[in-house]
């Protein structure tokens, strides 16, 4: 029905076609034209009334600039983001970043002291966390510092002090390269954002301003030095600025394509109704889109702001067609009313035809897992639609005011081009197509070079301030992009804590990843502090000791559950926030989860004897020596070859006498110290130390043993205090023993690794693993433990502890492997409806085929440029297979509807019927693309690089699809001679071979191809 | 007579003397009194309960033991939750302060550096536990009186090595026992609220049972209940002991 009636317009827009029209005119389409002219002072009230109305929705329409509401909510991911903003009093980390030549000085320590206090107190930020308030945990000569890195009212003054805070800050990763960086001229401040739940974008939005004017402030009320500059960066603060910049685009963007569009009009038709009427379509379309938008509560992404810049490039089209039209009306001295309306029955049915196939082309989109190419592809769709309807309606009525005859012109120049085009193509349709080929092939083999990658931070205008931000962050502060992990078990446990804490490892010595934190990292600093070893305390009461000192501390706030001890949260930081880095971040911390169990068993090996014993000192020695590579390689250094030797001497290791003796010095010290139990003398003393020390083994000694000694030395005291001095004999012993251990294993590794003399950090964390293996317990895989056979006495406790992944990052790598999928699945089905559609329309699969050829090759371009260009595939400039398709194929149905027509007319003679369309609608094409392609172009003036290259790559798709259809299409013809282009519609009686070109004869200006009958 | 009747006699005569005239009163006098009130007894042994309560309103309870004999030597143990049964502080003087954690057996010497920081996670700085006289530190530049009894603001002498650099405190007319403080960083803003509450007469001395603390900036307190306590048992200085700070509750 589609084909007869899209025939019979065709026919009756020529005039000579004879009743055809006429017939027209009564059917109901003719009807609703005759209305719409008739009554074209309501259809242009109802436009305005329906245009304001929608224009009131539209101001309802709000900004969105939340990556996260990108994905779809219901992804398991996307909620586990949100359970940990929820949960961890916010999830989204800003920085402002202070830069100064040297952030140590007392001026600027003073300016970021005043910063931290003004932003603990602002609303919404939840946790702000700086140099002058971070937790410190050291031990001086003059004892334990439980507490600040610095006083917050007696901030470093003097050279001394501030060469002092240096040396600790220096000291401690904890501090450097995440609060300050290592050169000394960069210090974050960072912000937790407040959880803002449903609102949280909006919220984040308000804070962020906040945060913006109080630092203002604070700089106007302080006297901080000239070089000294503030900066905003992290995941808040970008999506700021990106909704600053949605806004920003719109407002540039949207006046640049106005002005384009109306010299694109004014220079194509040369009557300003010409350049009015259309422009009127395309703003009343866009209007009503955003209406829709503000009545179904839909947001302005960084995509469907483009959808007006969009629309108005495309949507001008049709309107340019009508208008053209109308005015040969004109021209031929039709009335305005007469011209309107035949110039509607002559265009409709290819207006709503190559409409559709451009719906269809951004419709597809829809099929995208990314929210944000869903709502983009099907609101520009949506604005089609309207488009076409205003220009079914409103742009006749307007017309049959009355618009002046037109004052055509058609260059020479492009005349001889065309025809000179259309003799090339007639007279060798296959080198013309093997030369197309070629082209495509070559272009096209840039595809291998194509890269995936979604980088946000390209989303920033290169060199403007926010872009500098992540760029400090990424160069000197290791990235602002968190994976956080969700830990959920007893975190007083040490088996919980150490696990974390191999996690940590793990994740520091991935390639981009690094600057783990979690309460692991500051138990093992308390620890150091307390008892000179950065490790966890072996027990459950040391480790709820140092909890204890700490647990109301915002810092640790945000990094447990609910203040509590039952979850926790590890994170880290990729350096970038290109997705390939993520994506190898992530997978690197999922190869270690994928290791790890839930279920562990505590087991004290001391029990065991034969294969199972083995089995665990081998699994502790393999352990170790895997925890200290990750040490090495988080530090950036090289682990020694002889890690494994080391780790099993470790292991395996006994004491000998000079072990012993330290174990005796230790006891003896104790003994004469003003903490010990008992004021005993000191010969006996040392006679007790002396038994202690020759009794010791590996782990010390053991309570039978002490309390025999004890019993011995010490006959008179009280039992009580016996009790209690013998048990802390045994803790001295202990670690007495474990210094000697430790100390060895160092000894070793620096022998064969210089660079562990060289850099106390990894010197501290390299014994901090040795000192978590000096525990005579030891923490397996319940299933592997049970495997051994480890069970009884041997098997301690079970210990149950999930890891879960969670974080932006993790977002973002799911968002790429969704991304290239669903794209491709896009540009298929797009491809695939077009084809069904042309296929009916011309009631032959081969039209279908041959006029999606073009856009394939396209693509193939499109794509081979991008490899070339080292333009990556992310979710911007992947859509623009999708828009070249819905955008060319109109080439393709103008292309063919203007052959077919011209070989009718022509008599089946194919150069002339090629001359002519190509004069034609070939002229109208090329404008087309041209106006199109460059209108694309004026996305380059938008404020993010992303939109850019889409500008830019749309843009060329559309002058290759252009090139296409006007050079490869009309090849395929030739070539192929197709039936369906002199089978009307409706006609299956037309014999099968249709085409035929008559011998070429030189010299003359047209072949003389006939129709075989 | 005993020391706390002089001085409940002298409280009675000089609030007679001066009503009406409260204005008119010496601050330093009074201030005077308030630290001879709070330095009363010889020593004191005291069970406390301790609520951190966070902005969310969740809350942690803790039970300690406080020691204290004159203004300088103090010792709190932490009796519950039994996670950190017996975790000591002992506080000899201001540069002389130690740390207990049992599951270590080590007594650590601390910083003096830590005066202005949380005891504990509460909301009481070390310097807020050790403070038992105001008239060291602070002289007070303005008295008023007030409904039940005296306003007065403190500022820190040249001298002072302190937090704050303004105190507003109220003071009870009949007992010299403060009933809130408002305490003024070094910016001029305030930092923490005292609110004290349940003021009674116990063994012949005046004591607040309940104190509560709240700091502004993040609406954290600390309530502090005494459940039990005891005056002038005879603490000797030899209790004050790294020894006895280990010993089991």
């Amino acid at each position: 029905m589609l084909l007869r009636t899209n025939h019979g317009n065709q026919e009756a827009a020529e005039p000579e076609d004879g009743g055809q029209a006429g017939r027209e005119s009564r059917g109901a389409l003719g009807r609703f034209t005759e209305l719409v002219i008739r009554r074209r002072g309501i259809v242009v009230v109802v436009t305005v009334l329906l245009t304001a109305a929608a224009g009131l929705a539209a101001t309802r329409v709000r900004l969105n600039a939340d990556f996260v509401t990108y994905l779809n909510a219901r992804d398991p991911l996307v909620r586990a983001y949100h359970y940990v903003g929820d949960v961890f009093g916010g999830n989204e980390t800003g920085m402002v970043l202070v830069t100064a030549p040297d952030v140590y000085q007392p001026d600027v320590l003073s300016l970021i002291e005043e910063l931290t206090e003004t932003y603990q107190t602002l609303e919404g930020i939840e946790y702000a966390t700086g140099l002058t308030n971070t937790l410190e945990f050291t031990a001086t000569e003059w004892g334990v510092e439980v507490g600040r890195l610095v006083r917050r009212d007696a901030l470093p003054a003097t050279a001394p002090e501030v060469a002092a805070l240096r040396r600790r800050v220096e000291a401690n990763p904890r501090l450097s390269g995440n609060l300050v960086s290592t050169d000394g001229t960069l210090a974050a401040i960072q912000l937790r954002f407040a959880s803002g739940g449903e609102e949280r974008q909006a919220t984040n939005f308000a804070t962020a301003q906040r945060v913006g004017r109080a630092t203002e402030q604070v700089l106007v009320a302080s006297s901080s030095p000239d070089d000294v500059a503030v900066y905003f960066g992290g995941l808040p603060f970008l999506m700021y600025n990106m909704t600053m910049l949605i806004a920003g685009n719109m407002a540039t963007l949207i006046p640049l394509m106005v002005v384009f569009l109306v010299l694109v009009l004014y220079l194509g038709l040369r009557r300003w109704t010409g350049v009015v009427y259309p422009l009127t379509v395309v703003l009343v379309s866009s209007v009503l889109v955003l209406g829709v938008m503000g009545v179904f509560g839909l947001r302005m992404d960084l995509l469907s702001g483009l959808v007006p810049v969009v629309l108005i490039a495309l949507g001008s089209a049709d309107g340019i067609h009508y208008m053209k039209r109308y005015y040969e009306r004109r021209g031929s001295g039709e009335s305005a009313q007469a011209a309107a309306a035949s110039s509607y029955r002559e265009i409709r049915v290819p207006l709503i035809l190559t409409t559709i196939t451009t719906m269809v082309g951004f419709g597809s989109l829809a099929i995208s897992d990314f929210a944000v190419i869903r709502q983009f592809g099907l609101l520009t769709a949506l604005g089609l639609f309207f488009a076409l309807v205003v220009t079914l309606t409103l742009l006749p009525a307007l017309a049959a005011f009355g618009a002046g005859a037109p004052r055509p012109r058609i260059r020479k120049s492009r005349i001889g081009l065309m025809a000179r085009l259309a003799r090339g193509v007639a007279r060798g349709p296959g080198v013309v197509l093997a030369a197309g080929l070629s082209a495509v092939a070559v272009a096209g083999s840039g595809m291998f070079l194509i890269v995936k990658s979604v980088d946000w931070t390209l989303c920033l205008k290169r060199g403007s301030s926010p872009h500098h931000a992540e760029m400090l962050i990424r160069e000197k502060l290791g990235g602002s992009l968190p994976v956080q992990l969700v830990v959920r078990g007893d975190l007083l446990d040490p088996a919980t804590l150490i696990a974390m804490r191999k996690l940590e490892r793990r994740m520091d010595a991935l390639p981009l990843v690094g600057k783990s934190l979690s309460l692991v990292g500051i138990i093992a600093e308390m620890n150091a502090a307390m008892n000179g070893r950065y490790a966890i305390p072996n027990t459950r009461e040391g480790v709820a000791n140092l909890w204890f000192l700490i647990e109301e501390e915002d810092e640790i706030a945000q990094l447990v559950a609910d203040g509590g001890t039952a979850e926790g949260l590890v994170q880290a930081r990729v350096a970038d926030w290109g997705t390939n880095a993520v994506i190898r971040a992530v997978e690197g911390v999922d190869e270690w989860l994928a290791t790890r169990p839930d279920r562990m068993v505590v087991v004290d090996p001391r029990t065991l004897v034969g294969v199972p014993a083995t089995a665990v000192r081998d699994r502790r020695a393999a352990d170790l020596a895997t925890q200290l590579q990750w040490e090495f390689i988080g530090r950036g250094a090289e682990a020694p070859l002889s890690l494994a030797a080391v780790t099993t001497a470790f292991v395996e290791w006994t004491p000998d006498a000079a072990a012993r003796s330290g174990v005796s010095d230790a006891v003896r010290r104790y003994l004469g110290s003003p903490e010990a139990e008992e004021t005993i003398d000191s010969e006996v003393a040392v006679r007790l130390a002396g038994v202690l020390g020759e009794a010791a083994a590996e782990w010390g000694v053991d309570a039978a043993t002490v309390r025999a000694a004890l019993r011995t030395s010490t006959p008179g005291i009280d039992e009580r205090d016996r009790e209690e001095l013998g048990l802390s004999l045994q803790s001295v012993a202990f670690e007495a023993m474990g210094r000697q251990r430790v100390a060895t294993a160092i000894a070793a590794l620096a022998e064969a690794a210089p660079g562990l003399a060289a850099d106390s950090v990894l010197r501290r964390n390299v014994s901090g693993a040795l000192w978590e293996a000096h525990n005579p317990l030891i923490v397996l895989d319940a299933a592997v433990a049970d495997r051994w056979g480890v069970d009884g006495e041997a098997a301690i406790r079970v210990v149950q502890a999930t890891i879960r992944r969670s974080g932006l990052a993790s977002v973002m790598k799911q968002m790429e492997e969704e991304l290239l999928p669903t794209q491709i699945q896009s540009v298929l089905l797009t491809l695939v409806v077009i084809m069904v559609l042309l296929s009916l329309i011309f009631r032959s699969p081969l039209a279908g085929t041959l006029m999606v050829a073009p856009l394939a090759a396209t693509i193939v371009v499109t794509f081979g440029v991008m490899g070339y260009l080292s333009v990556a595939l992310d979710s911007f400039t992947a859509m623009v297979a999708s828009i070249a398709i819905g955008l060319g194929v109109d080439y393709a149905i103008h292309f063919t509807h203007r052959f077919r027509h011209e070989l009718h007319r022509a008599g089946g003679q194919t150069l002339g019927a090629l001359e002519q369309t190509l004069r034609t609608s070939g002229v109208a094409i090329l404008v087309n693309a041209l106006s199109v392609g460059l209108g694309f172009l004026v996305l380059l003036a938008a404020g993010g690089q992303h939109i850019r290259r889409l500008g830019g790559l749309t843009s060329l798709a559309m002058l290759v699809a252009g090139l296409f259809t006007l050079v490869l299409l009309p090849a395929l013809y030739v070539k192929l001679r197709p039936r369906f282009l002199v089978a009307p519609a409706g006609t299956p009686q037309q014999p099968a071979s249709a085409l035929e070109l008559a011998p070429m004869q030189e010299g003359t200006t047209s072949a003389a191809p006939h129709v075989q009958t | 007579m005993r020391t706390q009747d002089i001085l409940k006699i002298t409280g009675v005569l000089a609030t007679l003397l001066n009503a009406g005239s409260a204005a008119a009163q010496d601050g330093a006098w009074i201030l005077e009194r308030v630290d001879s009130t709070l330095n009363a007894p010889l020593d004191v042994v005291a069970v406390e309960q301790m609520t951190l309560v966070d902005a969310g309103g969740r809350e942690k309870v803790r039970t300690l033991q406080m020691y204290q004999k004159g203004p300088e030597q103090r010792m709190v143990k932490f009796v519950a939750p039994a996670d950190v049964r017996d975790v000591g502080f002992l506080r000899l003087a201001e540069d002389r302060m130690y740390l207990y954690l049992p599951a270590f057996r080590r007594v650590r010497r601390i910083s003096s550096s830590i005066q202005n920081e949380d005891f504990m996670g509460s909301d009481l700085s070390y310097e807020d536990l050790s403070r038992t006289r105001f008239g060291d530190d602070y002289r007070v530049v303005e008295a008023a009186p007030t409904e039940q009894g005296h306003e007065l603001t403190l500022e820190p002498l040249p001298e002072a090595d302190v937090s704050y650099n303004r105190i507003v405190m109220q003071v009870e007319r009949d007992n010299w026992v403060i009933t809130s403080l408002e305490l003024f960083g070094r910016d001029g803003q305030l930092v923490k609220t005292v609110e004290a509450s349940g003021i009674e007469l116990v063994d012949g001395y005046w004591i607040a049972r309940r104190m509560e603390v709240t700091t502004v900036k993040d609406g954290h307190r600390t309530i502090l209940d005494i459940e039990e306590l005891q005056f002038d048992t005879g603490l000797d200085d030899e209790f004050f002991s790294q020894r006895q700070l280990k010993r089991p509750v």
